[in-house]
């Protein structure tokens, strides 16, 4: 987390079971924000992937359409005290490239 | 929906499926329900679409509060792959993917019955569409202001005509949603916040007032700008509408200090021709105060429900 009026940065723990950014691409959201959470950011990731390399701007340099996406599911609150990944239910199949919506009634697409 | 094999990405390699790093795509939609007891959060319940929804995909929430899906094409630019736009209703009892020019029938079909009934449909119109506009032109008409600025201040109150119903007093709600820069089967930047509430149940009116707190007064909770606003009753979205979140400015946003809604109550009229009110506070109150409030003072707020808009209860 970057605090730009301080200036300073803070390290969160790293992330568990699976790469969850590009071209991982997990599905990823901030759980709504309530009153009974008292407007606390929870952040959810789902899915992405666990290569046994990566490549480079050339290209993946090995078949990664072979690798299996991945299945879990985790949250963190950044603003916890000691900020940690904690497993959340697991999906019916891996998934790369999942997308996260919010539908007005709270739940997630 | 994504891909069960391989990433995002493209590239021309022998190993590549077309152009695609990734292959076995998702053609099934899946929700997550967040306030849900840890193991029951997913539903994988819903009918397959017929599209797959890989990298050059997008989605986005539209105000009629069902999500346009399009896009496909995991292929440099240029090669375009055609897919359709599936559309996904939200009422929870007609959620599946259909196609987008049957959306608002199906969205028509899943309102709950306690919410309808609210004016004569146009013949041209299935009856409960358009009932789901009344109720939102309803609602956000009610007090008669301007939309509210969202970020401390006075509260402001909807009207949910036909709601008798403490349980769905209670399950009532408004969030803001500021929808997401959606490309590339990322959404970014979204947010969901949910306002503070409490409800005065009339039954004699049959009717229920909403009392909906602002936004804390902390422009860093939602960044100022347009977002929509919806209204939702019994797990069943209004039509959202778009609101400004500050002053529509660049700079230091204003703010004002927050402000405490009324207590949760049930308002019933006596029985009988005395005059002794009989109301009882249950369910969740907003704030710490409770007890049952008079007579006299519940005909005064309901008699003049803009004036509430000040944040005062008027007593007579």
């Amino acid at each position: 987390m970057f605090d730009w009026q301080t200036k300073t940065v803070t390290n969160l723990p790293d992330m568990i079971h699976a790469i969850r950014v590009y071209p991982a691409s997990a599905g990823s959201i901030m759980l709504p924000l309530t009153p009974a959470n008292n407007y606390t950011a929870t952040l959810l990731f789902c899915g992405g992937s666990n290569p046994p390399q990566w490549g480079d701007d050339g290209g993946s340099r090995y078949n990664v359409t072979a690798v299996q996406a991945d299945r879990t599911c985790v949250r963190i609150t950044p603003t916890d005290a000691n900020p940690q990944y904690t497993d959340d239910d697991t999906m019916n199949i891996g998934r790369s490239m999942g997308t996260f919506t919010y539908l007005p009634d709270g739940t997630l697409w | 929906m994504g891909v069960n094999m391989g990433t995002a990405g493209y590239g021309d390699e022998h190993w590549s499926v077309g152009m695609s790093y990734g292959q076995a795509p998702v053609y099934t939609p899946a929700t997550y329900d967040p306030n849900a007891a840890a193991g029951s959060r997913w539903n994988f319940s819903y009918a397959a679409s017929t599209h797959e929804r890989m990298y050059h995909s997008t989605v986005v929430l539209l105000l009629d509060g069902s999500l346009l899906i399009s896009g496909s094409n995991v292929g440099v630019v240029g090669q375009v792959h055609g897919h359709g736009a599936d559309c996904f209703a939200t009422t929870p009892a007609q959620r599946r993917l259909h196609d987008r020019a049957v959306g608002h029938q199906v969205l028509g079909r899943a309102l709950v019955p306690e919410l309808v009934q609210l004016g004569p449909a146009a013949a041209d119109q299935p009856a409960r569409d358009h009932q789901l506009r009344e109720l939102r032109s309803c609602a956000i008409a009610s007090n008669g202001a301007d939309p509210p600025t969202l970020q401390g201040g006075a509260y402001f109150n909807l009207t949910l005509a036909n709601v008798t119903s403490e349980s769905s007093a209670q399950s009532a709600k408004v969030v803001i949603i500021r929808g997401g820069f959606s490309t590339h089967a990322l959404s970014m930047g979204q947010r969901y916040v949910e306002l503070q509430t409490s409800y005065l149940v009339d039954t004699s009116s049959g009717s229920t007032t909403l009392y909906v707190n602002q936004l804390p007064p902390n422009p860093s909770l939602l960044a100022p700008g347009p977002a929509m606003m919806f209204l939702v009753v019994d797990g069943v979205p209004s039509e959202g509408v778009f609101v400004m979140i500050g002053n529509g400015q660049i700079g230091t946003q204003p703010t004002q200090a927050a402000v405490s809604l009324p207590a949760s109550s049930v308002y019933v009229a006596p029985t009988t021709s005395s005059s002794s009110a009989s109301s009882s506070s249950t369910g969740q109150s907003a704030n710490a105060k409770s007890g049952a409030m008079s007579r006299a003072s519940v005909s005064v707020a309901l008699g003049g429900m803009t004036l509430l808009a000040a944040g005062m209860m008027v007593l007579a």
